[in-house]
């Protein structure tokens, strides 16, 4: 097996007519990675993988998958790709055993269609017809149909939405026993957990670019971001008579919302500010960021500032 | 895996899929042999022969039939199950693995052929049963022949209509929209020379009235030849086939239209 990168993207941009989905990306995969691309609906990262996976041109930039340019797709490299899609469903009249039959024969050097419904846990839905699986079952055969080719490289767009929270889970074991066996794994998604659960490394999209990108830990600079000082103006207090940081930071409903690097310094500026001229700041609070306020915020920013 | 067992391979799970949708069934077998029993009932045993192809009312039905039974195990059967295979994401999906689109279109056409065959054998069957349609053994090569260009040609058609359906709503109602008029107008439920000038001229510019054509050449007593071919009607049928293939190889769509 080379070093060489899954998945290389320099400078990705896909426009349609007027609108412009995907605005200049640059990522690097790593072989044997969980690859999360995290971001909202429309915030280009369907598009993105959609590129990658050979279903959409792009309008310019580099992109190479397996060493491949995925504008031209071989059949050699079509049986290294494993796919899931977001809006595909089985509604095959053939049963589960019978689906992941016919698409191991697509591949030269399939999976065991027996080893593969065990993986994905349908054991018991063998001879079940496909179209008569549950919305879950339905997505673990998916999943089989990806796998069934022992491809090295699988991208799961989505695979948990509209799940309930324990479909979700039993998803992730089967992502997780995937990685075991040392596939490179791209994901999207919009649930924050289900990146830092999984991945290795995340990237945020809004707006068609890439906002943040790191380990689930480091993503978004959680470390170095402000903290988030807020309380309600008081009444016959102007936004003026505020210590200076804060007077830019008024809403137009009376809230001060203000972000700051220290907040020791802040929060001490703002209380002997109070005590001095007499005001009681009821409401005061003073918070780090959670990873999904980062998200939120990272995405928000994006569209254009809420 | 490769070439032909490639092919054998996805044939035999078109084949399979075909014969567990009842929609298919019902379509493809149920309803030409409800209309051979209801047409038969109502213009069965009558003594004059039509005027194209001196064929008594008993014997002009069977090749009728036929048509109407290769029609909807091709064009409509393609037509319908494709959009809705489309519009499910189940084409993407399969776009997305190794298998060639050739493979799968030829394995999807030919398990409309062999259906066609079954199909108008049933209905030759049924003709000498009920009505005692005389079967020719040599006649027999020309219809089979019929059959096969003719189905070949209906399901490139079949391919290239998915292109202007929108939705799986949409599928039965315009390829009923364009099959049922046509049958009226080709002669499949009766005799097309009695039809009024403007609606036989129409009839005949579309591939039906040519493949009904050709079918009631096969049974026709009047025709002379080994199979009874006639080949300017076949051709016409092959070049719509044709122009078909030319419309979906350039236009046909894999993604869903709308979005679920």
């Amino acid at each position: 097996m080379t070093t060489e990168p899954a998945i290389v993207i320099e400078g990705l941009r896909k426009s349609y007519e007027e609108f412009e989905a995907v605005k200049g990306v640059d990522l690097t995969v790593e072989r044997g990675q969980v690859f999360a691309i995290l971001g909202p609906n429309g915030a280009g990262k369907t598009t993105t993988v959609e590129i990658l996976e050979g279903y959409r041109t792009r309008t310019s930039g580099k992109v190479s998958v397996l060493g491949v340019d995925p504008e031209s797709p071989s059949r050699a490299w079509r049986e290294r790709i494993g796919i899931v899609l977001q809006e595909s469903e089985q509604v095959s009249l053939l049963t589960v055993r019978e689906t992941l039959a016919m698409y191991a024969g697509y591949y030269s050097h399939p999976r065991d269609v027996e080893e593969t419904i065990g993986m994905v846990g349908l054991s018991e839905k063998a001879d079940a017809r496909a179209s008569r699986l549950s919305g879950g079952q339905k997505r673990r055969l998916d999943v089989g149909l990806a796998l069934v080719g022992d491809p090295d490289l699988i991208f799961l767009d989505e695979p948990t939405t509209g799940f309930d929270p324990e479909a979700r889970r039993e998803a992730w074991d089967v992502i997780a026993s995937m990685r075991d066996l040392g596939k490179t794994i791209v994901l999207t998604t919009h649930y924050m957990e289900e990146a830092q659960r999984l991945a290795d490394q995340i990237v945020v999209f809004a707006g068609g670019e890439i906002v943040a990108r790191g380990t689930p830990n480091e993503i978004g600079g959680r470390e170095e971001l402000p903290s988030r000082i807020e309380f309600t103006l008081p009444t016959r207090i102007a936004a003026t008579d505020l210590p200076p940081e804060f007077r830019a930071a008024v809403g137009a409903d009376g809230r001060v919302d203000l972000e700051t690097p220290d907040p020791t310094r802040s929060v001490h500026e703002l209380t002997a500010w109070a005590l001095d001229v007499g005001v009681r700041l009821d409401d005061l609070t003073v918070a780090r960021p959670t990873l999904e306020d980062i998200y939120l915020k990272l995405t928000r920013l994006e569209n254009g500032g809420e | 895996m490769t070439g032909f067992r490639l092919f054998w391979h996805q044939f035999s799970f078109e084949w399979k899929m075909f014969w567990r949708n009842p929609a298919s069934v019902f379509f493809s077998v149920g309803l030409p042999l409800v209309f051979l029993f209801l047409l038969g009932a109502v213009f069965g045993g009558a003594a004059e022969r039509d005027s194209t192809y001196g064929l008594l009312a008993d014997q002009y039905l069977v090749p009728a039939i036929m048509t109407l039974g290769i029609v909807s195990a091709s064009f409509v059967n393609v037509a319908m199950t494709i959009t809705y295979q489309r519009e499910m994401g189940v084409l993407k999906r399969l776009r997305g693995t190794p298998l060639p689109t050739s493979v799968f279109v030829s394995a999807r056409t030919a398990s409309a052929v062999v259906n066609s065959g079954l199909i108008a054998l049933v209905i030759l069957l049924a003709g000498h049963l009920a009505y005692g349609i005389a079967v020719d053994g040599q006649r027999l090569l020309g219809t089979l022949i019929v059959v096969i260009v003719g189905s070949v040609s209906f399901c490139a058609l079949g391919f290239a209509l998915t292109i202007v359906i929108p939705n799986q709503g949409a599928a039965t109602a315009i390829t009923n929209m364009i099959t049922l008029p046509l049958y009226f107008i080709s002669g499949v439920f009766g005799d097309a020379a009695n039809l009024p000038t403007v609606l036989s001229v129409i009839g005949k510019i579309f591939p039906i009235y040519h493949l009904g054509a050709c079918l009631f050449e096969t049974f026709s007593p009047d025709a002379s030849g080994l199979v009874a071919l006639d080949l300017k009607d076949l051709g016409i049928v092959a070049a719509w086939g044709a122009v078909g293939m030319l419309l979906a190889s350039w236009k046909f769509r894999w993604e869903p239209q709308e979005s679920r």
